[in-house]
């Protein structure tokens, strides 16, 4: 009851409010935690409502700064599926990987630290895209009109070069599409665990070394409470479900 | 009593060491004989003053592999002190390695560094097998009460303690956006294709409709009294045609050469009628009319 007539407030409290509170305290750390988890709370709420990135981004840096690096980094991979071309978040993604103490790998496939997002549709935002068919529809409608009504070969030149821009475009939006698709299964280690081979304590590890908090996985498949997951080098193995964050459990 | 450790391996039910359960208990040793030892400095201090707790793990063959192991996930030491997030890690030539922990003190009292043990891993044994070390010494440092507690300050990237200005976002995806945009770029050519059609025949119709009205008073002028004249007034008609913007194409030179012919012969055919027939004149005027309706 008393959590119902609370809610309103807890709801209504303003994160930036919270966050400046925060940074105010940054000297105590046990008191600025509380106020970064509040602030974090309440900027994914607003993140959640309004799907800014800006919102995921402070929910991230509050996270970051109340001590839950996994979750920080969870809701920058979040935001980055939705945004892919949003550079402030690429940039904290990187911050937030500098902090984490990625064991060095023995192996290639055993690296831990995923590469910094260099993929297409890091680079190309939807704006652009959406800029290059507006001139592909121009080149094309005036190549077309023009190639009509005046019977000459120079309109074939505008209009071929539509065709061009058309197919690079659609090339292009194929291409982010089956890109943003390898993000589906997203999940971060919570805490210090040992990839297994097998989904039991019993199984030798698969790294020697622990996965450290932040370390960021895909799930693979799931049995019995274990999670299968590869981790940024390729290597596969399993992990307890409660040593993760799954990009489910904070989704918008 | 804060007798704790940082090992999972199960021991006996009435192990006093084991009071606390699930915190991480491997972190990637590999060795033989391995031994860890806890020390504490200074050894009495003040609330809030930094401790120095030293971890040094010996006889290791990865030294350099292997992560710090979390002493601030042992509930009794987390309540006693605050540890600062920062490890200092030392590797040692002989492969041992040094965990440097600055701890504060909570509160006055006893801090009692309990009992740990480490897990390793000994390649000779048989696979699989994780070892343990033996317990290193509890140490006991004196806490006195001091004026003001220090406290820890929060770490952190100087951007992250600046908030970003939250834009608010499109109710429409930028995707749905891009996908509008593809599809009226296909959707304009082609309304564009289909509009010009429909123009261009709406032009042809109003030209063959112009060219069927010429052809008319060519036929009709053979009965007028100075055919030659309404023969030439048809063929400045026809020429002027060209002109109309709608038609968006100029006279062909070869057209503008007999129009010129005729136009002239049709000159000559009023002043001099002997000179020229009149009905050869009206034909070829007919047939250059006919001729350029049936090119367009």
């Amino acid at each position: 009851m008393m959590t119902l007539i609370l809610l309103p407030l807890m709801l209504s409290a303003d994160p930036a409010e919270a966050f400046a509170r925060g940074v105010e305290r940054r000297n105590d750390q046990d008191q600025a935690w509380m106020h970064f988890k509040e602030s974090s709370q309440g900027f994914e709420q607003q993140w959640r409502d309004t799907g800014s990135p800006e919102a995921a981004q402070n929910a991230a840096r509050a996270a970051y700064l109340a001590g839950n690096v996994p979750r920080a980094v969870l809701l920058v991979r979040i935001a980055l599926r939705e945004y892919p071309w949003h550079e402030g978040l690429r940039r904290d993604l990187e911050s937030m990987r500098t902090a984490i103490l990625y064991p060095r790998p023995a192996e290639p496939s055993e690296q831990l630290r995923p590469d910094p997002p260099s993929e297409l549709r890091h680079f190309v935002a939807p704006v652009d895209l959406l800029v290059l068919a507006i001139v592909a529809a121009g080149a094309t409608a005036a190549g077309a009109w023009g190639g009509w009504l005046r019977r000459t070969r120079v309109w074939l030149v505008p209009l071929g070069l539509g065709l061009l821009l058309f197919g690079i475009v659609s090339v292009v939006a194929v291409l982010i599409g089956q890109q943003s698709r390898q993000d589906a299964t997203l999940a971060v280690v919570r805490d210090v665990s040992i990839l297994r081979r097998g989904n039991a304590e019993s199984y030798d590890p698969r790294i020697a070394v622990p996965l450290p908090p932040g370390t960021e996985v895909r799930t693979i498949g799931r049995r019995g409470g274990w999670c299968r997951v590869q981790v940024a080098g390729g290597a596969t193995g399993w992990l307890p479900e409660s040593k993760l964050i799954t990009a489910e459990s904070v989704q918008r | 009593m804060i007798w704790c450790l940082i090992s999972l391996v199960q021991g006996p039910a009435d192990d006093p060491a084991l009071l606390f359960r699930g915190s991480p208990d491997f972190y990637g040793a590999i060795g033989a004989g391995v031994t860890i030892e806890a020390t504490a400095h200074p050894s009495t201090a003040t609330v809030g003053e930094a401790i120095t707790l030293t971890l040094k793990v010996s006889h290791l063959r990865n030294a350099r592999d292997c992560t710090p192991p979390r002493l601030q996930e042992i509930p009794a030491l987390a309540a006693a002190v605050q540890f600062e997030p920062d490890v200092i890690t030392s590797i040692q030539p002989d492969g041992s390695v040094t965990y440097d922990y600055r701890i504060r003190p909570r509160g006055p009292g006893v801090l009692r560094i309990p009992r740990l043990r480490y897990r390793f891993v000994n390649p000779a044994a048989p696979p699989g097998q994780q070892l343990q070390t033996t317990y290193s010494e509890a140490r006991d440092v004196p806490v006195t009460a001091s004026a003001a507690a220090i406290k820890l300050p929060v770490e952190g990237p100087a951007e992250f303690f600046e908030l970003v200005p939250v834009r608010p976002a499109s109710a429409v995806s930028p995707w749905s956006w891009l996908t509008v945009a593809v599809l009226t770029a296909i959707a304009i050519p082609l309304g564009l294709f289909a509009i010009s059609r429909f123009f261009v025949e709406r032009i042809q119709f109003q030209r063959k409709r112009h060219i069927a009205r010429l052809l008319n008073a060519l036929d009709q002028c053979r009965r007028a009294p100075d055919p030659a004249r309404h023969c030439a007034e048809i063929l400045r008609q026809f020429a002027r045609g060209y002109d109309d913007p709608a038609h968006e194409t100029t006279m062909p030179s070869d057209v503008a050469t007999d129009v010129a012919r005729l136009l002239a012969d049709c000159d000559a055919a009023r002043f001099s009628p002997e000179s020229i027939a009149i009905d050869r004149l009206i034909d070829d005027a007919r047939r250059l009319v006919q001729s350029a309706g049936a090119g367009r």
